[in-house]
């Protein structure tokens, strides 16, 4: 009995010891502390989607313990905006203002939903949002980073007079900061880009076939037309030429003549249209490495 | 009562020594999210595990990467699950695990569209391994790889090393398999150059030379007709038709024509490689689960 006693005891610490044993060497990988340290590696990483879900797991976990639920939230929906979910960025920034008026991440939440708005090309939503919100923002730094970023917005409408205008009337401290120069820079160049006139192109291509697309640098297509309308227009008038108003190949070839001759002087239009796109698209794409560098 | 405490410490012995990787509840869910599908969150245990553990020394960490490099497989991200194999052979501490990994990124890669890749590391492995079980499974694989970029003669040669290995003897290699790959290493492909030529001088000529008889008539009956027109307008003395009909007419059907007799060889060589690839790999298929049951 006594050796059973002792056996058992034996066998009772032996198993305690194995229990603190197995889980003395393992970390806890659900310590609220733990995924914390997971969603940042996580977000450094760049794994954005799924470092938000361990933020929100992080909240889960220790209701009652985050005195900083602002900051997470906001880090939530930086994941969202980086990982290019907008609508849940802004929802989870919008948290932050709505549930912490005293928070510092206030100026910020305001800027990364006008942002959010930006990045999902809501140029309105984000200028109407901008708007709102400068006079609710403390400092100077969160009201000039919303100025920069409504002039911004004018840029990618291509609205280049009131992109000019506004980031000219910044004040001169405003003004003198870089990002604004140089958005006012990519403002005035817009304005200025040697675009090619629809009108013109129109009329060319009505008067010489072809011409108003060799004017928009397309000068293979400008010659197709020409040659085109040129043969069959040839064609047309061989036929009237012999047979007179009765010809059958006049007709054919007139009907054919008239339609190729009207889609030159649409097509040069459009050309130009292009051909404006083309250098606007242009200029945007070095707008937009430029505030992926300021505004990151 | 002794019984009873052999029986006690026994199971405390088993329990004592099951490896760590058993209780590891990052891996534990892992495994549980990657066999119910769940390849999302799987993913996210299995970092959870590598976050936590990087110092580790055993191949449990290469194991986690082997996971998540098959997770993104299964979820169509194919250059992240290539990426995360790389990474799973570099944590691998022992050579087999090495190896082993290896295999698997060629197996990937092939699935992938990349076989002369996979080619190049199986080659590698039956090379420098030390393990003649993977040395022949990846003689197996290469020769895999070979069918997919059709290259008889390698796969020949790597079958015969895995069929024939010197030290089983008792494995030959399918006879119809033999019988296959020769076949296709003395298949008659067409000439895409050859078809493009036959077609110039008679058109549609090309593309029966290539098997495909309708549109060879379809292009001979086109052509002469057009062709017809264009010399009888020549023959009555009327260049501009003539003009008109070489620009618009016959020449675009005879430069069509001279273009899909080249299509049509190498559509007929493909159709002739995908063919025996396909009944090679039904054979293959059949041998390996074969062998795998035997195994079992």
């Amino acid at each position: 009995m006594k050796h059973f006693k002792s056996t058992s005891i034996f066998l009772c610490l032996l198993l305690i010891h194995q229990f603190l044993f197995a889980h003395g060497h393992q970390e806890n990988y659900y310590k609220p502390e733990n995924i914390l340290r997971f969603a940042e590696h996580l977000f450094q990483e760049g794994d954005y989607l799924r470092a938000a879900s361990e933020f929100l797991r992080y909240l889960y976990y220790s209701d009652s313990i985050p005195t900083h639920r602002d900051s997470v939230y906001y880090k939530i929906g930086l994941c969202y905006r980086l990982g290019e979910d907008y609508q849940k960025s802004v929802n989870y920034f919008q948290k932050v203002i709505d549930d912490y008026p005293y928070s510092d991440y206030l100026d910020d939440s305001h800027f990364q939903i006008a942002y959010s708005h930006f990045l999902s090309g809501k140029y309105e939503e984000s200028l109407s949002f901008a708007a709102e919100s400068l006079s609710q923002i403390k400092r100077e730094a969160g009201r000039l980073k919303l100025q920069q970023l409504t002039g911004l917005n004018y840029i990618y409408q291509k609205q280049w007079r009131l992109a000019v205008d506004h980031l000219s009337s910044l004040e001169n401290r405003a003004k003198l900061n870089a990002l604004s120069a140089s958005l006012l820079h990519f403002a005035k160049q817009g304005e200025q880009l040697p675009r090619k006139s629809k009108f013109l192109a129109g009329l060319m291509s009505a008067i010489v076939p072809g011409t108003g697309k060799m004017y928009c640098h397309r000068t293979g297509d400008g010659l197709v037309s020409l040659l085109t309308i040129g043969l069959t227009g040839w064609q047309a008038y061989d036929g009237f030429h012999e047979k007179g108003i009765k010809s059958v190949k006049g007709w054919i070839f007139g009907t054919i003549t008239t339609f190729f001759y009207l889609g030159n002087i649409y097509g040069s239009v459009v050309a130009v249209n292009v051909y404006n796109q083309q250098l606007e698209d242009k200029l945007l794409r070095e707008v937009g490495v430029t505030i992926h560098v300021s505004f990151k | 009562m002794l019984v009873l405490n052999k029986f006690l410490l026994s199971g405390i012995i088993l329990i004592w020594t099951l490896p760590g990787i058993k209780h590891d509840m990052a891996l534990f869910f892992g495994e549980r999210f990657f066999n119910s599908e769940n390849y999302y969150d799987a993913i996210t245990e299995y970092k959870r595990y590598i976050f936590f553990n990087s110092e580790k020394e055993d191949d449990s960490i290469s194991h986690a990467y082997y996971k998540i490099g098959l997770a993104c497989f299964h979820l169509g991200q194919s250059d992240k699950a290539i990426s995360e194999l790389r990474k799973s052979i570099q944590a691998a501490h022992s050579a087999r695990m090495q190896d082993e990994r290896k295999i698997d990124l060629a197996v990937v890669l092939i699935a992938s569209g990349n076989p002369k890749a996979a080619e190049f590391i199986l080659i590698k492995v039956e090379m420098f391994s030390q393990i003649p079980e993977l040395k022949k499974k990846a003689a197996f694989f290469r020769g895999v790889a070979s069918l997919y970029s059709y290259d008889w003669e390698q796969a020949d040669e790597a079958f015969h090393v895995y069929f024939n290995d010197l030290e089983e003897r008792s494995q030959e290699m399918p006879e119809k398999l033999e019988s296959l790959l020769e076949r296709a290493q003395n298949m008659k492909y067409r000439s895409p150059k050859l078809a493009k030529i036959l077609s110039a001088i008679l058109p549609g000529s090309g593309q029966i030379y290539a098997g495909d008889w309708r549109n060879g008539l379809n292009a001979l009956l086109l052509n002469f007709a057009t062709g017809y027109f264009f010399v009888d307008d020549i023959l009555q003395r009327q260049y501009q038709d003539a003009l008109f009909n070489a620009l618009f007419i016959f020449g675009r059907f005879y430069r069509g024509n001279r273009y899909h007799a080249k299509e049509a060889a190498i559509k007929y060589n493909e159709r002739l490689n995908q063919n025996i690839s396909s009944r090679i790999l039904e054979i293959l298929e059949g041998k390996y689960s074969d062998e795998k049951n035997k195994r079992n």
